[in-house]
C-alpha cells in the first residue's frame, strides 16, 4: 500500500530522513513513535507529498509520487490525514468542513455529502453538533470532526500526527475510541503518537524513529518485551514510567 | 468673540454639493475623489499583495520596489511628483482631480497590498495543510479555505486605511482642487469666518469616517459567525 525505496529529505543541511526503507501493507495499523525531531512528522507528510522528498521512491496505492505524470491532488484524496492542531476550518460549521472536499475534488451531489457527512458526524459520536463552528466545540469533539472530514473522502490510508497531543487528558480516549473502531474496521493507519496503551492495543506494527533513521520495526508485543535497541530501551523507559 | 453660524447655512450648497460631491463648476469634490480611489487603490492593492507573496523573482521584485518606494515617501510629495513633473514630462497639464486622484491610487496601493499580503499571512499554515492534504486545488484552497479568513481578518486594518484616505483627501486642496477643504478655505477667506467654516469641515468628515467604521464593525461581525457564542 505505502513504500518507501531508499528515501532521503534535507531542510537545508539538517538531514532528516536517511535512507529510509519501509513497506506497509493494506489493513496494517503502525504506530511511529520517537523524541521529537526524530522525523516522524515528516515522514508521514512525504506520504501526501505535504513535505518533498530529494531521491529515493514513495509509492502509494501502486503510483509513485515522484512520477511526472503522477496526478497529486487524485492521490491525495486517497489519504486521509488528521493533525495535532485538528486545521478545521474556522468559518465553517463542522458539517460544512467535511462536505467540502467531497464536493469540489470526490464531485459528490451536495445531497449526498451531507448524507455522508451526518453519517459520519453519528459515527464519531457527537451527531448533535453538524451546525457548530469549531470555536464553539471542545478539543476533543474538534479532533473528530477533523477525523470524520478526512474520512469523507472515503480513503485508503489514514495518516494521524499526533492526534491527541494538543488535547486535555479527558478527552484523549474518545478520539483514541474512534480510532480503535476504525482500526477494526481494516482501515490501513499510520499513527505518530505516545499513546503506548493504545500503541499496545491497536497497533499491529511499532516503527521507533531517531535521528532521522527506523531504529525499531517490531509487533507490539516484541517492541515492548524485548527491544532490539539501546536507544528504544531508554526511550519507553522515560515514557513507561509515569 | 461672538460666531455667526448663519455663514454655514448660506454657504451650504456651494460647501456640500461643490466641495463634497464634486458638482458644479470647479469639478472636484471629495466623495467623487475618494470613492474612485478607495476602489482603484482596493485593486491595484490585491494585485501588489499577491505579486508580492509571489515566488517568481520578476513578479516579486518589482512588487517590493513599489512598496518600498512609496511606502517611503509623503503623500504630499507623491502629489507634487503628478502636479510638477508629470505635465512637463507629457507636455501639457493635467487637471487637479486627475493628478490627485492618480496620487492617491498610486499611494494608497502601496498601503493596501502590505494589509492583503499581511492578512493572507495572517491564516494559519495548518490550514493550508487541511486543505491540500484533502485534495483540493489551489483555486479552492484560495477562495474557499484562506480568503474568507483573510478578508476578515483584513477588515479593522482595510478600514482604517480608507478612513486615512478618506481624509487625506483634503490635501488635494493644496493643488488647488475644490474639494470640502477647499471650498470651506474659499468661503472663509471671502466671509473672514474661518472658525464656524472649519468646525462645520470638521463634523461632516467626522460624519463620514465614524459611518466607515460603523459598516466596517458590522460587516466584522456578519462574518465571523463562529465567534458569537
Amino acid at each position: 500500500m505505502i513504500e518507501f525505496r531508499g528515501v532521503n529529505k534535507w531542510f537545508g543541511s539538517l538531514h532528516v530522513l536517511k535512507d529510509i526503507n519501509l513497506a506497509i501493507k493494506q489493513r496494517e495499523v503502525v504506530v511511529v513513535c520517537g523524541p521529537s525531531g526524530s522525523g516522524k512528522s515528516t515522514l508521514i507528510r512525504c506520504i501526501n507529498r505535504l513535505e518533498r522528498i530529494q531521491n529515493g521512491e514513495i509509492i502509494v496505492d501502486g503510483i509513485s509520487l515522484s512520477g511526472k505524470k503522477t496526478d497529486i491532488t487524485k492521490l491525495r484524496a486517497e489519504v486521509g490525514m488528521v493533525f495535532q492542531q485538528f486545521n478545521l476550518y474556522p468559518h465553517k460549521t463542522a458539517l460544512e468542513n467535511i462536505i467540502l472536499a467531497p464536493i469540489w475534488v470526490r464531485k459528490q451531489s451536495r445531497a449526498k455529502a451531507l448524507k455522508i457527512g451526518k453519517d459520519l458526524m453519528a459515527k464519531v459520536g457527537i451527531p448533535d453538533k453538524l451546525d457548530s463552528y469549531p470555536a464553539q466545540l471542545s478539543g476533543g469533539q474538534q479532533q473528530r470532526v477533523a477525523i470524520a472530514r478526512a474520512l469523507a473522502m472515503q480513503p485508503k490510508i489514514m495518516l494521524f500526527d499526533e492526534p491527541t497531543s494538543a488535547l486535555d487528558p479527558e478527552m484523549i480516549n474518545e478520539v483514541l475510541d474512534v480510532m480503535t473502531n476504525l482500526a477494526r474496521e481494516g482501515m490501513t493507519m499510520i499513527v505518530i503518537t505516545h499513546e503506548m496503551g493504545f500503541a499496545h492495543r491497536v497497533s499491529t506494527r511499532i516503527i521507533f524513529m531517531d535521528e532521522g533513521q527506523i531504529l525499531e520495526d517490531e509487533s507490539p508485543e516484541l517492541f515492548f518485551t524485548q527491544p532490539k535497541n539501546e536507544r528504544t530501551r531508554f526511550f519507553l523507559s522515560k515514557i513507561l514510567t509515569h | 468673540m461672538s460666531f455667526d453660524w448663519s455663514v454655514i447655512f448660506s454657504n451650504a450648497k456651494f460647501l456640500l454639493l461643490q466641495g463634497l460631491v464634486g458638482i458644479g463648476v470647479y469639478g472636484g469634490g471629495t466623495l467623487r475623489l475618494a470613492i474612485p480611489a478607495i476602489l482603484l487603490g482596493f485593486v491595484i492593492g490585491i494585485i501588489l499583495g499577491l505579486a508580492r507573496m509571489a515566488n517568481r523573482p520578476w513578479i516579486h521584485y518589482p512588487a517590493v520596489l513599489y512598496i518600498e518606494l512609496i511606502r517611503g515617501v509623503p503623500l504630499i510629495i507623491v502629489i507634487f511628483w503628478f502636479w510638477f513633473l508629470v505635465p512637463v514630462i507629457i507636455g501639457r497639464p493635467i487637471p487637479e482631480y486627475w493628478v490627485a486622484l492618480t496620487a492617491f491610487v498610486i499611494f494608497e496601493g502601496a498601503y493596501i497590498g502590505e494589509i492583503i499580503r499581511a492578512g493572507i499571512q495572517s491564516v494559519p499554515k495548518g490550514q493550508v495543510e487541511a486543505a491540500t492534504a484533502s485534495g483540493l486545488s489551489y483555486a479552492h484552497i484560495m477562495f474557499d479555505v484562506i480568503l474568507p479568513q483573510a478578508i476578515r481578518n483584513m477588515i479593522p486594518a482595510l478600514v482604517t486605511q480608507f478612513i486615512v484616505l478618506f481624509k487625506d483627501t483634503s490635501l488635494a486642496s493644496i493643488i488647488g482642487m475644490m474639494d470640502l477643504t477647499k471650498a470651506a478655505q474659499t468661503v472663509s477667506e471671502r466671509e473672514l469666518r474661518p472658525f464656524e467654516m472649519y468646525l462645520f469641515i470638521a463634523v461632516v468628515y467626522w460624519i463620514f469616517t465614524y459611518s466607515m467604521s460603523r459598516v466596517a464593525h458590522r460587516l466584522e461581525v456578519r462574518m465571523s459567525p463562529d465567534r458569537r457564542p
